[in-house]
């Protein structure tokens, strides 16, 4: 493969000589589905494009894309009501005093708004990229166990509702934050059915989120399509594989914590009441074991959006491919070696050791970031909505990325910890690194889902009142924990500017609101256009490019040769013996009599090249062609 | 099977020297003993994974070569639609919430959830 794609002096999402490039739509087209990858002896019940047309259909289906859109769906009602519910934070506290809501009702806000943002929006949503992107980008017409993943959806739809349905109970719904320490969280200090339905909840979702993983590390293991070897998946992929991993070590340890937690609420255990020889530093330990291999369960499926989405709109093939997925493994290692830096301040960990790992796990993080850089670098870069959102994650990340370095150092965690410092680092980290990212992966992958592309006028706007309204929210929130303002207040006293930031954080959270108009307006208008787009829109890398869009039922009724991380690449390029790998050329070649959809691709040139010619023979005028490889 | 086998048991050992690097250092037997258990995860998936490869052999899909065309036949079997995966959730939701509501919520919950699982077994074909 060439250092350097050719594209990189090319239009932004074509070539100087588009003649000579193979269209996807155009093999698609080419006849049955001979050589098919993904035969299968059954069909899906009569939905011809893999999403159910009927409310029944809905409720039964089994298909992962099907269930991937209810995920993404589900997740942004839950954004939707941790947004609400983070506008009424901000309201109680855009002035001191007491505003709206009562000093109880206020902690179950807070409590329930990060509980649905951690639980119930940012791993689900990760959950839903998977269940649709997994199988279309290994090429398997599904999830190994369908009926599982959807048993996983409901889990987690109903544990949702659970959670939700707690603000009905008596005593009102659980208060004691989401990392529900004991013995605050205990049966004493919170007593109340509600306080039982939130532990209920996370069980729930958490027993959903391992079977998914189960799910997803099947899939990659036994459903690959022939020549997609580990080192050939996308890294969006790799990256769900290495989030799977994390999940299934870190969601059962959460799970039993939450099982001893309702023992000692329900029947009077005393696994973390010190009067009777519990301990409660047994539940951070066994939380944050969870806890923080979750940031990464939240943000690697994001790293693998924004790694599908850079190279595509630099023309760049991803810089440092294996690096990336070292990083990665590296990420997932690492990120369950740290837990305790959450715990600094309780004097009962290991200070040096956790605080070394913690600042190490900032090395691998530091080359992705650096990967993400080089693989713009050089490009031909556009600033299509993907891209925006992608650059807009990036910035934020890394301002997230570099206060994290500083709580990693005990010192400065002493002063910091349980102030707004620590609210405004997590919501850099976790809010902005899964709002971007997810803006950027529905505008990528909308038009595979529905056929049809967003409004670039509208992303425009949408992106710069996210970005605006993002850091007037949150920025200010370092001045704020600096000074001095602990979190999980509902009342302050105006000193040291505190009025002032909290306002500006007030006005930032309206701005953030009306960001999602044109958003709304871009689906509106989608909904209502014609599906015009192809199989490959943005001309982009990966497998899932290679179908239709929206993508058949069991997705594929062809698949190109793989040779490479880039197959569509390949495809595309076929016609140029220097450009992709040239294997692809002798991949297809070999596939005459076999495949249905075969043809000599010089028969895409038609309009401009005269004569039909095998792929694996050059064209006379491939040494002019797609200026600038190297 | 050997890159699966290999990154499984790459994730048995890290978590064998990082366990054991914070039992000498003094770390408290929670931390101890969730690290040594992750060790079991990556070591009971890359077990499975060798023994899998032992018997089967390579595969197209590990293979730098392969096509398409190199495997024939039908790649799986996939259910229709079912009613079973949201019934069963329900099921188990009343089961878990059952213990904080009533012992009734739960037994409802082991109706449901075994009537599905019988259920379950005439789906496989529909």
């Amino acid at each position: 493969m060439t250092a350097l794609d050719p594209d990189r002096s090319a239009t932004p999402l074509g070539a100087d000589d588009e003649a000579q490039l193979v269209s996807v739509d155009s093999v698609l087209a080419g006849g049955g589905d001979g050589g098919d990858g993904g035969d299968t002896d059954d069909d899906h019940g009569g939905h011809d494009e893999g999403l159910p047309k009927t409310i029944t259909g809905w409720l039964t289906t089994t298909d992962h894309k099907a269930l991937g859109v209810a995920y993404v769906i589900t997740s942004m009602i839950f954004l939707a009501i941790g947004g609400a519910l983070a506008g009424v934070i901000r309201a109680e506290l855009a002035e001191p005093g007491e505003q709206f809501v009562s000093e109880q009702l206020y902690n179950g806000v807070f409590t329930i708004h990060g509980s649905v943002m951690v639980y119930l929006f940012a791993v689900p949503f990760g959950f839903g990229l998977a269940n649709y992107l997994v199988p279309l980008q290994i090429g398997a017409p599904d999830l190994a166990f369908p009926r599982l993943n959807a048993f996983s959806y409901w889990l987690y739809v109903l544990g949702g509702t659970v959670m939700l349905l707690g603000f009905l109970a008596d005593g009102g719904a659980a208060a004691f934050g989401w990392f529900a320490y004991p013995p605050l969280s205990g049966a004493g200090a919170s007593p109340g059915l509600g306080a039982d339905m939130w532990i209920v909840a996370i069980i729930l979702t958490g027993t959903s989120g391992t079977l998914t993983a189960v799910n997803v590390i099947a899939t990659i293991t036994m459903l690959r399509a022939p020549g997609m070897t580990l080192f050939r998946m996308p890294i969006m992929t790799w990256n769900l594989l290495v989030t799977s991993f994390m999940v299934l070590l870190a969601f059962p340890v959460l799970s039993g914590a939450l099982f001893m937690l309702q023992l000692d609420r329900l029947f009077g255990f005393h696994f973390y009441d010190p009067t009777d020889g519990g301990s409660p530093i047994l539940w951070q330990h066994l939380f944050w074991f969870f806890g923080h291999p979750e940031v990464y369960i939240v943000a690697l499926p994001f790293f693998g959006v924004v790694t599908e989405i850079f190279p595509v709109f630099a023309r760049r093939p991803v810089f440092g491919y294996k690096g990336l997925v070292l990083a990665t493994l590296t990420i997932g290692a690492l990120s369950t070696s740290v837990w305790a830096h959450h715990m600094f301040v309780t004097g009962e960990v290991l200070v040096v050791f956790f605080a070394l790992t913690s600042a190490l796990i900032a090395v691998p993080t530091g080359v992705k970031v650096f990967n993400w850089i080089g693989s713009m670098w050089g490009g031909s870069i556009s600033f299509e909505a993907p891209m925006k959102f992608s650059i807009g994650f990036l910035v934020t990340f890394v301002v997230g990325g570099v206060t994290g370095v500083i709580l990693a150092s005990p010192t400065l965690d002493f002063h910091l910890s349980d102030s707004y410092f620590v609210v405004a680092h997590f919501h850099y980290v976790m809010g902005g690194t899964v709002i971007f990212a997810l803006f950027a992966a529905l505008y990528f992958w909308w038009p595979k889902v529905t056929g049809k592309k967003l409004s670039e006028r509208l992303a425009t706007w949408q992106f710069w009142l996210l970005m605006i309204g993002f850091n007037v929210t949150f920025f200010f929130m370092h001045f704020l924990g600096r000074d001095g303002m602990p979190r999980r207040v509902p009342d302050y006293e105006p000193v040291e500017n505190f009025e002032l930031w909290n306002r500006i954080a007030s006005f930032g959270y309206l701005i953030l609101v009306a960001s999602v108009v044109p958003f709304v307006i871009a689906i509106v208008k989608s909904f209502r256009a014609p599906r015009t787009e192809g199989a490959d829109p943005w001309e982009a890398n990966s497998l899932e490019w290679a179908t239709s869009s929206p993508p058949p039922e069991h997705n594929f009724d062809w698949l190109p040769p793989i040779r490479s991380e880039r197959p569509v690449f390949d495809l595309r390029w076929i016609n140029h013996d220097d450009v992709g790998n040239p294997e692809v050329a002798e991949a297809w070649g070999d596939r005459e009599g076999v495949d249905d959809n075969w043809r000599p691709l010089s028969v895409d040139t038609a309009t401009t090249t005269a004569a039909e010619r095998a792929p694996d023979e050059p064209s006379s005028d491939d040494d002019d062609s797609g200026g600038g490889q190297s | 099977m050997k890159p699966e086998t290999w990154l499984w048991a790459g994730v048995g050992i890290y978590f064998t020297v990082i366990g054991v690097t914070y039992m000498l250092v003094g770390g408290e037997p929670i931390g101890v003993a969730l690290l040594l258990m992750a060790t079991a995860i990556g070591g009971l998936i890359a077990g499975w994974a060798w023994e899998w490869g032992r018997r089967y052999g390579t595969r197209a899909e590990d293979r730098d070569d392969a096509d398409v065309t190199d495997v024939q036949g039908v790649v799986g079997v996939y259910s229709t639609h079912s009613l079973r995966p949201i019934t069963m959730a329900v099921g188990v939701t009343a089961i878990v919430l059952g213990l904080a509501v009533g012992s009734w919520m739960t037994i409802a919950g082991v109706a449901i959830v075994a009537s599905q699982a019988l259920l379950l077994v005439y789906d496989a074909d529909t």
